[in-house]
């Protein structure tokens, strides 16, 4: 009988000490190391990611810069209508989808970045980057910029009503002023008017700042138009 | 002497006035199809529209392009006998349809974007049509859907417009990499153990 009692009690010892308790652990030092060790750990993470990733990434070269930014002396060739003096849109690169064709700069947030042409990873990875289905600066429709929250864009979270945003591009410069910042959801079209006729800049990011993964909402900051030439975007005749 | 100064003047004169042009800009042709692209589809009896950031994404695209008169008739063309085949399907969206209508419609799609020497592919995991230009270059990105309204701002309509921008790591790494460092640790532990006891 005491032998039978003794069995129990040693299986039951056996299941604590080689089922439970290396759970627990596991879990336990997990966390600890996600939560303390995974920004010291990045490097080694990108390195890893090179093995890990399900599609060839092409590094040998990462994005085309084609930003030279204006000097004051520069002419751009520029074209008269109503009374309004247009830049030539012939006479400008257009990006195309991962080009680097300006800066973004708001110093009272201290945001100070490259900006892209496509929110793509290398992108996002390098700078921040306008949605390829919005326009770029100048073009009189919406500019809708993502940044990650950890990087370029965490100074978004200083943002206030009257700071000016400065975008500078190979075209001319552009300022806009904040005029609202707001939280969202990821998933609300009523977060920005793609199909806008009048320019104006939204810049978003993750929300909240500090959080670690994936979140649904987003801050999103709101900026109109100021000062830059416009283009023009009528239609080019002789095609 | 007179002709190699003329010659230099011409030079110093062609390189002040040199202006670089580019393929900017919207022409007659382009805008013919940013037209059709905007025109609804009558879709189980109700008016849809591709959203307006699809068409945005042609018109950035087609100011890096000059199509001609020809490219932009046949892409007019293919686009109208596409808005015919969705009207026939009866579906109320894209994502109604039936896998070999979606197929039908990818071929369709295909055939379009061939005109202008472009390649489009749909990609399973993230549920993107995605449209590269003749470069290899992403022209076009987005899931595929039509909408009710011709704003395009009805309310979720496409996941791919606003990004994940939270903290840019790799999870998959760090879980392998935590995972490793977890196992040398309790094997690290299990030995010093073992070794404790046979001391």
């Amino acid at each position: 009988m005491s032998d039978k009692k003794n069995r129990h009690r040693h299986k039951s010892h056996y299941g604590k000490s080689f089922l439970i308790l290396p759970i627990v652990f596991f879990m336990g030092t997990y966390l600890v190391l996600y939560l303390a060790l995974a920004p010291a750990f990045s490097i080694f993470f990108s390195a890893s990611g090179l093995f890990f990733a399900d599609f060839e990434k092409n590094y040998s070269t990462e994005y085309d810069n084609i930003f030279v930014p204006v000097s004051e002396n520069s002419t751009i060739p520029t074209v008269d209508k109503n009374s309004q003096t247009l830049l030539d849109i012939n006479a400008i690169e257009y990006p195309q989808y991962g080009n680097q064709f300006g800066e973004i700069l708001i110093e009272d947030c201290g945001v100070d970045a490259k900006l892209f042409f496509g929110d793509g990873d290398i992108a996002l990875r390098n700078g921040v980057g306008i949605y390829s289905g919005s326009f770029i600066p100048g073009y009189g429709r919406t500019i809708l910029v993502a940044g990650h929250n950890n990087t370029y864009f965490n100074g978004l979270k200083n943002a206030k009503p009257g700071q000016i945003v400065t975008i500078k591009t190979s075209y001319g410069n552009y300022t806009y002023e904040i005029t609202k910042t707001a939280v969202k959801n990821q998933a609300s079209r009523k977060a920005f008017d793609l199909n806008a006729d009048h320019e104006n800049l939204i810049m978003y990011t993750c929300y909240p700042f500090d959080e670690l993964g994936l979140t649904r909402e987003r801050y999103f900051v709101y900026a109109k138009y100021v000062s830059g030439t416009q283009i023009d975007t009528d239609i080019v005749e002789g095609d | 002497m007179k002709k190699l100064s003329a010659f230099l003047l011409a030079l110093v004169i062609v390189a002040a006035t040199a202006i670089t042009a580019f393929a900017a800009g919207i022409n007659a042709n382009e805008k013919s199809v940013l037209d059709t692209l905007g025109k609804s589809i009558n879709m189980n009896g109700n008016p849809m529209y591709i959203p307006a950031d699809f068409v945005n994404q042609a018109e950035n695209y087609f100011n890096t392009i000059d199509m001609t008169e020809q490219e932009a008739e046949d892409i007019n063309a293919k686009l109208l006998e596409m808005g015919k085949f969705l009207e026939s399907t009866g579906a109320n969206n894209i994502a109604d349809m039936k896998y070999e209508e979606k197929q039908q419609l990818l071929d369709y799609g295909k055939e379009v974007v061939g005109v202008i020497g472009m390649t489009m592919e749909y990609d399973k995991a993230t549920r993107n049509l995605i449209i590269y230009a003749p470069d290899g270059r992403i022209a076009f990105k987005a899931v595929p859907t039509l909408v009710a309204k011709s704003d395009g701002n009805t309310e979720i309509v496409d996941g791919n417009v606003i990004k994940t921008t939270g903290a840019n790591v790799n999870y998959t790494a760090i879980i392998a990499i935590s995972a490793a460092v977890v196992l040398l640790i309790a094997g690290g532990a299990v030995y010093l153990v073992k070794t404790k006891k046979e001391a």
